[in-house]
């Protein structure tokens, strides 16, 4: 009798439902914390988006899709929009030169570990240092690109680096520079896998260098640029700390507006509706963007290494 | 006569050889320089007289002016924040959720890899998904909520909170590295009576030492560096402000003034570059192990 209450107890049924408890409660807080600041508040976005909320809010009244037409018909946001699309051009751009310089890093081994630590400093550095940093290089009279264009003598009136057209361009030099130590970290990983047989083996049947980027290496590294092209853009459509900062203090013009900055000023101002609707469209517009991209990648990237 | 060939042959493979070396390393030396420069240039810039609209940025030069690291530190003490302080209140706010929420994301990682349980795929799979969220979309109803629900306007508190509770991708990074661990050791705990938190403490925990480090350098790295959500939490109350905001307050409407800013931007700098400099490897590794999915 005793013996077969014990094994009830402890039966493998009784072990099984402790199991369970235990493995829900170690997923308890991640789960609490996940629902309570995510998905919470992801509901109450959709919630705000349609409601009239300015400054003093007596109760909520919904008012339809308002707050996203009239951030539609904002040129404030749209301008912000089309700067950040502009500005996603210097990530394809710096993939390149990312994998110029870590083929050159395979195929010269040495010292590679230094040199790859060198281009990965400037990614650790806080947005606000490194805007200001390249904001005073920019910098009109004592700036030292002005002066070395100067003392070069291609140019003879300073440039203005930091307004209107140049403005972007400025953004993508600095953005790239701050980016490339990563994708250089990745590629190396990436391109270190890939087996040195195959390269040998297609020096043997007479394949040359060009041959050998096109046909190995650019199908082996191709998971990884997928990779940062996505996490790239995705998060050059929500810059805002280096926008603001190189900006200037001078107000928030449109030439160096960004989306985020938008619902910033309007989280501020306390247009809670619209700032929320524009939230929603960035985020939607970002979600679009990417599984675009995903469906593109079927077209070039190769999984198969 | 073939031998003569192949000698000769040989030797002009020898020279493009070492041409080719050459221009390899000429380019990544030339590279590495213009990765290097800026912050050269921000040292050297800092170096000038704070009170003169000129400066100078050569190093090393005659005048090294240490007067915009003097008025950097004087003028965040007369604006109610010292260098001290914001550099204590960054490490209060960004250490509770980075050592806290590791340990969350680690526990809810440990019973995805290992523990079986009714529901896990769906949990599992639902918290992937809300990686795909883009930060933005959650940024303003957040701040509206701390601001109505929980009357945390003005408190350090919306900084600190949601991230002791973990992220699902610290929980995905980890999650992989479990995965690899053998086995065998938990199973002669549990044989010996060892309770599940206690095989999580003890061995998983120890075990996996390395890709914690990992994690917790990188979040911290990201929430010193974090902008956004000090800006719109704690900078309307002066002795709350973080190291960021303090730097991004050198420059005014006024103006930029250069030599200040950078020396505001190097001191900014410093911790995060310590950090990179003896704890390079963890910084690698991490990188390198979510990029690889």
């Amino acid at each position: 009798m005793v013996r077969k209450e014990k094994f009830k107890k402890h039966g493998p049924h009784s072990k099984a439902i402790k199991e369970a408890i235990v493995g829900w409660l170690f997923v308890a807080p991640l789960l609490i914390g996940v629902l309570l600041f995510l998905a919470f508040p992801l509901v109450y976005a959709f919630v705000i988006s349609f409601t009239d909320t300015k400054a003093t809010t007596q109760g909520m009244q919904f008012i339809g899709f308002d707050n996203y037409l009239n951030v539609l018909n904002e040129p404030l946001f749209m301008q912000g929009m089309i700067n950040v699309l502009i500005t996603c051009l210097a990530v394809p751009f710096g993939v390149f030169i990312a994998t110029i310089l870590t083929n050159l890093l395979v195929s010269n081994p040495k010292f590679s570990i230094i040199f790859k630590s060198i281009y990965y400093v400037p990614t650790v550095c806080g947005a606000i240092a490194i805007t200001f940093i390249w904001q005073s290089m920019y910098a009109q009279g004592y700036g030292v690109i002005n002066q070395t264009l100067k003392s070069l003598g291609w140019i003879k009136e300073d440039i203005n680096f930091i307004s209107d057209r140049n403005f972007l361009i400025s953004m993508m030099v600095m953005g790239i520079w701050a980016g490339l130590g990563t994708s250089i970290l990745l590629l190396f990983a990436s391109l270190k896998a890939v087996s040195k047989q195959l390269y040998e083996a297609a020096s043997i049947d007479g394949a040359s260098f060009i041959q050998k980027f096109f046909k190995i290496t650019l199908p082996a590294l191709s998971p990884t640029i997928f990779y940062i092209l996505l996490t790239g853009i995705s998060g050059t459509l929500q810059e805002f700390a280096r926008f603001q900062a190189m900006a200037g203090a001078k107000g928030s013009p449109a030439w160096a507006m960004s989306p985020v900055w938008f619902i910033y000023l309007r989280t501020s101002n306390n247009f809670r509706g619209e700032a929320s609707a524009a939230g929603i469209i960035l985020g939607g517009f970002i979600l679009i963007i990417s599984a675009f991209q995903f469906v593109a990648s079927r077209l070039w990237v190769n999984y198969d290494t | 006569m073939i031998r003569k060939e192949a000698i000769v042959h040989k030797k002009q493979f020898k020279a493009t050889y070492y041409i080719g070396k050459f221009f390899a390393y000429l380019t990544l030396l030339l590279t590495s320089l213009f990765f290097i420069f800026p912050f050269l240039y921000a040292l050297g810039v800092s170096f000038n007289d704070p009170t003169s609209a000129s400066f100078e940025w050569l190093l090393p030069r005659e005048t090294i002016d240490i007067g915009s690291y003097y008025k950097f530190f004087v003028e965040s003490e007369a604006n109610g924040i010292p260098v001290w302080r914001a550099f204590l209140n960054t490490i209060l706010y960004v250490s509770p959720p980075i050592l806290v929420g590791v340990f969350c994301s680690a526990l809810a990682a440990y019973s995805f890899a290992r523990i079986n349980f009714k529901g896990k795929n769906i949990v599992f799979y639902g918290l992937l998904t809300t990686m795909v969220i883009p930060g933005i979309v959650t940024m303003v109803p957040s701040f509206l909520l701390f601001q109505d629900f929980y009357k945390w306007d003005n408190t350090p508190l919306p900084l600190i909170v949601p991230g002791m509770f973990g992220s699902a991708m610290t929980m995905l990074f980890l999650y992989q590295y479990f995965r690899t661990l053998p086995k065998e050791l938990e199973e002669a705990a549990q044989i010996d009576g060892m309770s599940r938190f206690g095989i999580f403490f003890k061995i998983i925990l120890p075990l996996s030492f390395p890709a914690i480090i990992t994690q917790i350098i990188l979040s911290f790295n990201g929430a010193y560096n974090d902008y956004m959500g000090p800006l719109l939490y704690v900078n309307s109350v002066p002795s709350m402000k973080t190291m960021q905001l303090l730097i991004v307050s050198t420059q005014t409407s006024m103006g930029s003034p250069y030599p200040l800013m950078m020396a505001a931007s190097i001191i900014g700098l410093i911790p995060t570059l310590l950090l990179y400099i003896f704890a390079q490897k963890y910084f690698v590794e991490g990188i390198t192990m979510t990029g690889i999915k």
